[in-house]
């Protein structure tokens, strides 16, 4: 039937498209498997998923027929979110129990992709406190809470700015964790608090990609070896050029580092 | 004052006057005015960009950034 | 009088545990209704941890500690995982972040430049020594805070993937 063959095709665009989306927002291997094959369930196909690092692959067919339609995406660059990654899968949930066709379903899917981010000034202060909070936990004093406010403030914004302005990541990480580390070692020249080393060691902590090393973990525990490596690689060259960034800041200011 | 303290104090000023660069270039950006740049940096797809591509580079890649944020 | 300090302690631990991560995890864009809960469970996790690795109290190595508070925090991010309408990742990622590592990993990094800096042997060795040494303890605390937090979502797989039906 060649209507069915088209409706075959359409479903295998959608499903390719709903898992790079759910990879780019970092959505862990195994939650876009489950989701996938829960969807392709309630459509009534056969799915087969083939995941790497940077596309994703979607094989779907009949029981009735011999040949499947193959759907290839590359992997959308739309940065962490965990609103994204829940909203999809309530989607998948919602396909399933209410058994929504193909155009309900990608119309819903449509109208996640234009999900708004969290305010970037409310990330920006948001981020601030918590990295001065971070410092507290290290057993930072008041002074070194608020130096490290203040240089996450500026480094963090430096790094929206760069970010915004289409500047490479790594480039950013590396400005960004110079400029927090060289503001915070003011700490060290100006003789400012009792404890101005934990003030520089932490300030460049909100660089850190956590949720990458998470995901690198997750995925190597399901045995999605490459993909775990390529997210743990991605987070190690951002942690050394974040690492590089503070290097360079003390070696200007001169300052020792262990 | 010594010389870490003068470092610092450019390195803290550099910073400022980037900052204050992108506000002002941003506030002359809505009144119309384009941006004469004197110096810039490459975009990944400038390198691999064929004329006759679709995308056009920098565009395409302005679409990518605002849902980078 | 010394129990109420580290009472304070702990307490204050936690709080400043939970402000750590809302915050870093604002920069993932984490959905509003879930920062509550993801601020409880970190500071549950992060309080679990400071009580285990202090040495008059628990005394664990910090691997080990991290582990069990991180399987704390899987326990209840799957409970509440349903009752916010997330999936449980969501809930203990962000609440996972306060715990990364972050210092050893850049440490890491540094111990490795001041290796290439320096030629004799002896101030070598010194930094390798502390570029394996910052850089295992890293590796293996992710490693054994990921596993500690998904072990509950295996055990509880059918609340866990069922969250945000």
């Amino acid at each position: 039937m060649p209507g069915d063959s088209t409706v075959l095709r359409q479903t295998a665009a959608f499903l390719a498209e709903y898992a790079s989306l759910l990879l780019g927002c970092g959505g862990t291997c195994i939650r876009i498997e489950k989701n996938t094959k829960r969807m392709a369930e309630a459509f009534g196909v056969n799915l087969d998923i083939f995941i790497m690092p940077d596309h994703v692959t979607v094989s779907v067919w009949n029981t009735a027929q011999a040949h499947a339609e193959i759907a290839q995406r590359r992997t959308a660059h739309c940065g962490i979110s965990f609103d994204l990654n829940t909203r999809l899968s309530q989607l998948s949930w919602k396909i399933a129990d209410n058994r929504l066709g193909l155009p309900a379903a990608v119309e819903h899917f449509e109208a996640i992709k234009t999900t708004k981010p969290t305010e970037k000034w409310k990330v920006l202060i948001l981020t601030s406190f918590a990295n001065a909070a971070f410092c507290r936990l290290f057993g930072g004093d008041w002074f070194a809470m608020l130096i490290v406010f203040v240089s996450t403030l500026t480094g963090y914004r430096l790094k929206q700015i760069m970010l915004e302005d289409g500047r490479d990541v790594r480039l950013t990480f590396l400005c960004a964790s110079f400029f927090s580390a060289s503001i915070s070692a003011g700490g060290h020249i100006f003789h400012i608090g009792s404890t101005p080393e934990l003030a520089l060691g932490t300030s460049v902590l909100y660089l850190i990609p956590g949720v990458p090393y998470i995901n690198a973990v997750s995925d190597m525990i399901y045995r999605h070896y490459l993909c775990a490596f390529s997210r743990f690689f991605d987070a190690a060259v951002l942690t050394a050029c974040l690492s590089a960034g503070l290097c360079a800041g003390m070696l200007m200011l001169g300052l020792k580092w262990f | 004052m010594n010389y870490p303290m003068i470092t610092w104090c450019i390195i803290a000023s550099v910073l400022l006057c980037a900052f204050i660069y992108y506000t002002a270039r941003h506030r002359s950006y809505s009144f119309g005015h384009k941006a004469k740049h004197l110096l810039r940096f490459g975009r990944e797809s400038d390198m691999f960009y064929v004329p006759g591509d679709d995308n056009i580079p920098g565009i395409a890649d302005k679409e990518d950034e605002s849902e980078d944020q | 009088m010394m129990w109420n300090d580290i009472f304070i302690n702990i307490f204050e631990d936690g709080f400043f545990a939970a402000i750590a991560a809302i915050g870093f995890s604002s920069i993932s864009n984490t959905p509003r209704r879930a920062y509550s809960t993801c601020a409880l469970i970190a500071a549950v996790g992060h309080a679990i941890r400071y009580v285990l690795t202090r040495p008059e109290l628990g005394g664990l190595h910090i691997i080990p500690a991290s582990m069990v508070a991180a399987f704390a925090i899987g326990m209840l991010a799957v409970l509440f995982a349903s009752r916010i309408k997330c999936p449980a990742e969501v809930c203990f990622f962000p609440a996972l972040l306060p715990m990364i590592p972050g210092m050893y990993a850049y440490r890491t990094i540094e111990a490795l430049l001041s290796c290439l800096y320096h030629t004799q042997e002896e101030v070598f060795s010194h930094y390798f020594y502390l570029f394996a040494f910052n850089g295992l303890t890293c590796t293996f605390i992710i490693l054994g805070m990921v596993i500690g937090a998904t072990t509950p979502v295996f055990l509880l797989k059918k609340l866990s993937f069922t969250a945000t039906r």
